[in-house]
């Protein structure tokens, strides 16, 4: 137990140790000219003892090594923390022009010794060497934003002249895809000190842009060469610019106003002595720079846009749900490119989905390098109905500017099983049943018609044709055919019925003969018969209906309807029933038969009588 | 029975007039090409049936639907207009044409008409010019049988109830007769129009230099009122007109 505590001590007070880690470094410009004043330093930061510099054989040293020493003690919340900072400074010139290479130094450092890095020394040739420097140490980065520029060989104080003081844009790219990014680095070449006293940007017309964060390479001032001429470099903004549009685009130039010192032609020697200097409103302008921008070369289906490297993952959190939950299905867009401009992914839903529009997400840096990070997007559905669904794959394409050509990812195909939800359908009581339209995906015209009326020729009518009205004609020729041929068959139903009622009382006198014969023969039962016969027989011809219609009742209706008199009717009824016994029940009748001859006699002529009377 | 042989006979007459084997043929072979997408195909098809003076109804407006599928919309409003002149009350031509003319550039609101217009319009086109002249004979028949009826009929009731039956399917047969009419004439104008050109200027005047009134679209129905020259004075279904030049239309 104690051990390990022991060693956990240990262990912190180590890494203690780690944290004020002696350094020992060696800085100083990278480029001068020949002649030129400057310094080479080497700091530590610890207490150290018995400096040993290198040999330095293509520079004199002017002045050195001076030490200066800065130590500084902070206590926070009751820790206190020491702080040492030894410097060494060396003034130098360069004796030739060239590239030197100053080895390690090495310092001793409590019971160490440390070696520090080498560095690089070009010196190319010095214009209009240096007259007069002020040269400051390592007056670097001063406060408030200000530049000053080191005391170089020219005079920190000399006109603001294009030779003095210049910006400019550079940019990775002179030639890009739209879509595709590039970067754009703005800086500021000084030989004169200066504070910034206004700025403009300029809009970037025709690009999305995006500040980055400068790299620590760029967060310092650099040294560099133009025209032989050696220039403080400050890296002022650095931005990454994707064209939206075709065409040259233009950077165009910034504008900025620089407070620049300027010394006064000196009046006296107290002037002389103190710097007469005098601040000057300078106005600068950076160069314009043309862009070409490529269009894409001919973009597939499903194209949208995307310019850059991606990679694509695709998910959907459940695939095994009951209606009315929600799914989300998330997609991962990630590489570097135009991010920003990624639309979300089309999926084709099943119709009864309840879709909500996808949320997007933006997890992106912008750096040196570009834009890089990823575009999420979240999107929820919610499937109403049970069933098993299918949200086919989707096709992302994009614009590879490295290899020129487009890519395609594609989602996966999701699967997904819906049970019946429980929510609504365990229910035992609805209280109102919620009826949904049918869904109309689309609207098209009806399908042609494959069989329907026969063709006709053009602008030909039945109505009005000759087939029309001979239509009519024909209809009304059948009609009159028929009513003449009705009419002529009754005609001769009628003729027939006046033979037979003028013949009728000449068959019934004969009948009434053969009935005489019987009297004679005493034969009763051919008797009755043609006596029925005679006067069934008589009635049917003159009354124009068959035997076989004839019975009682009918018979006295027509007798009536002639005007045939009662007494006539009723003696013709009771020879009529007398007849019918006598046929069925011969025994029943004791009339002797030749009296009743004479009575149908009487009552046929009576009848002959009054019914010709009526016709 | 007799008069079941006549209509059989003349049926028959008929059908021999109109059998021609061929444009059957041809119609059925256009539909394959419609079936199969091949809308060029179908409707060079049945343009050629027209060629040979023949039509129907279901010709023009499977020609308008290829027309329509194949993005012609002016023209697939025109056969849809000439199918619905044969077939006046077809739901399938009348949504076709609605759809069709949901293109159309100019939205037109018809002048509102009286209720019995609208319903003496509506009995019109419930039947072509030759449904109506079937309809005619055919009362008229009815009308005869009541008539015949009415001759042979023993007892007075049944006289009075054929005699009153009998004129009313007479009226009923005069009426069709004269909508037969009204449907033969009002196709052999050819008084209405189907605007052609993509865009038409209409004039005050038959003259160039007449004043300009308003400016209609291809695809726009118009009435033909009068014709003189090169010019035609028309009249739109919400009562604007004026004189276009021929040519900018097509009857249908």
């Amino acid at each position: 137990m104690n051990r390990k505590l022991v060693f956990l001590l240990l262990l912190l007070f180590g890494l203690n140790g780690w944290a004020d880690d002696v350094k020992f470094t060696m800085s100083a410009p990278d480029i001068v000219s020949t002649g030129e004043q400057f310094s080479l330093t080497l700091s530590l930061n610890a207490e150290g003892e018995d400096l040993k510099m290198p040999d330095l054989p293509n520079f004199d040293i002017l002045m050195g090594p001076s030490v200066s020493q800065s130590r500084s003690f902070s206590v926070i919340n009751g820790k206190m923390t020491q702080s040492v900072n030894f410097s060494y400074t060396y003034v130098l010139r360069a004796q030739s022009e060239g590239t030197f290479t100053v080895p390690p130094a090495s310092v001793k450092s409590g019971r160490n010794v440390y070696q520090s890095n080498s560095v690089t020394i070009k010196a190319i040739k010095g214009r209009q060497p240096a007259a007069s420097s002020s040269s400051s140490g390592n007056s670097q980065g001063s406060s408030s934003g200000g530049y000053s520029s080191q005391g170089s060989g020219n005079a920190p104080t000399g006109t603001a002249s294009k030779d003095n003081l210049f910006i400019q844009f550079e940019t990775d790219k002179k030639s890009v895809y739209k879509g595709e990014m590039l970067t754009a680095t703005f800086r500021l070449y000084s030989r004169v000190s200066l504070s910034i006293a206004d700025q403009t940007m300029p809009s970037f017309d025709g690009f999305w842009s995006q500040d980055i964060d400068l790299p620590p390479a760029d967060q310092t001032r650099t040294r560099e060469a133009v025209d032989g001429i050696i220039y403080n470099v400050y890296t002022l903004q650095k931005k990454i610019l994707i064209p939206q549009q075709t065409g040259t685009l233009y950077i165009e130039p910034a504008e900025m106003v620089f407070n620049v010192q300027q010394r006064v032609a000196s009046q006296s020697i107290f002037d002389d002595f103190f710097g007469s200097v005098q601040n000057v409103r300078v106005p600068v302008k950076s160069n314009r720079i043309a862009i070409n921008v490529k269009e894409l070369p001919s973009p597939p289906a499903g194209f949208k846009g995307a310019v850059g490297h991606f990679s694509l993952t695709s998910t959907m959190d459940k695939n095994n749900i009951k209606s009315n939950e929600a799914i989300t299905i998330k997609t991962k867009i990630s590489g570097s490119g135009n991010l920003k401009h990624i639309t979300p992914i089309n999926f084709s839903f099943p119709a009864d989905f309840e879709v909500y529009d996808p949320k997007t997400e933006y997890n992106f840096k912008a750096s040196e390098s570009g834009i890089s990070g990823s575009t999420d997007f979240e999107q929820v559905v919610i499937p109403r109905f049970a069933g098993d669904f299918t949200i086919p794959s989707e096709n992302f394409v994009y614009f590879d500017p490295s290899t020129q050509s487009y890519k395609t990812l594609s989602t996966e195909e999701f699967r997904i099983h819906v049970e019946k939800g429980s929510d609504e359908q365990n229910k035992t009581v609805v209280s109102s049943m919620s009826k949904q339209d049918v869904k109309y995906l689309g609207k098209d015209i009806h399908f042609i018609k494959n069989q329907g009326s026969k063709l006709k020729p053009k602008n030909s009518f039945f109505f009005g044709s000759f087939m029309f009205f001979l239509t009519y004609l024909a209809a009304m020729l059948a009609f009159a055919f028929l009513v003449f041929f009705q009419q002529k068959k009754i005609r001769e139903n009628a003729d027939i019925a006046l033979m037979r009622n003028r013949k009728a009382s000449k068959i019934a006198s004969e009948r009434l003969k053969a009935a005489a014969n019987c009297v004679k023969t005493n034969n009763k039962e051919e008797f009755f018969d043609s006596v029925m016969r005679a006067f069934w027989g008589y009635l049917s011809d003159k009354l124009t209906l068959p035997v076989s219609e004839l019975n009682r009742d009918n018979a006295r209706a027509t007798l009536t309807r002639f005007n045939v008199d009662g007494s006539t009717i009723e003696e013709f009824m009771s020879l009529i029933d007398t007849c019918e016994m006598a046929r069925f029940a011969p025994t029943a009748v004791n009339e002797p038969i030749n009296e009743l001859y004479v009575k149908a006699e009487n009552l046929m002529s009576s009848l002959e009588k009054q019914i010709r009377k009526k016709a | 029975m007799i008069m079941k042989k006549l209509f059989i006979i003349l049926f028959i007459l008929c059908g021999t007039l109109i059998a021609n084997a061929q444009p059957e043929q041809l119609l059925k072979q256009a539909n394959n090409y419609y079936t199969a997408n091949d809308f060029d195909k179908a409707i060079k098809a049945y343009e050629s049936i027209l060629g040979q003076g023949l039509e129907s109804s279901e010709l023009y407006f499977n020609l308008g639907n290829a027309c329509y599928k194949k993005g012609e919309l002016t023209k697939a409003i025109l056969y849809y207009e000439r199918a619905k002149q044969l077939a006046p009350n077809d739901d399938d031509i009348q949504f076709n044409l609605e759809l069709a003319n949901q293109f159309v550039v100019d939205k037109i609101v018809p002048l509102p008409r009286p209720f019995f217009v609208k319903w003496g319009q509506s009995i019109l086109n419930m039947f072509s010019s030759n449904g109506w002249a079937t309809i005619s004979i055919l009362t008229f028949v009815v009308m005869l049988v009541f008539a015949g009826l009415f001759v042979f009929a023993r007892t007075t009731s049944l006289k009075k109830l054929s005699f009153a039956l009998g004129i009313f399917v007479l009226a009923i047969s005069l009426l069709a007769f004269v909508l037969a009419g009204k449907q033969k004439a009002k196709l052999a104008r050819h008084n209405h129009a189907i605007i052609f050109s993509t865009t038409v200027t209409v004039k005050s005047s038959p003259d160039e230099s007449g004043t300009d009134l308003f400016v209609i679209h291809e695809g726009v129905k118009v009435e033909i009122k009068e014709e003189l020259g090169s010019w035609a004075n028309i009249k739109l279904e919400d009562g604007n007109a004026g004189w276009v030049k021929k040519g900018t239309f097509e009857k249908i």
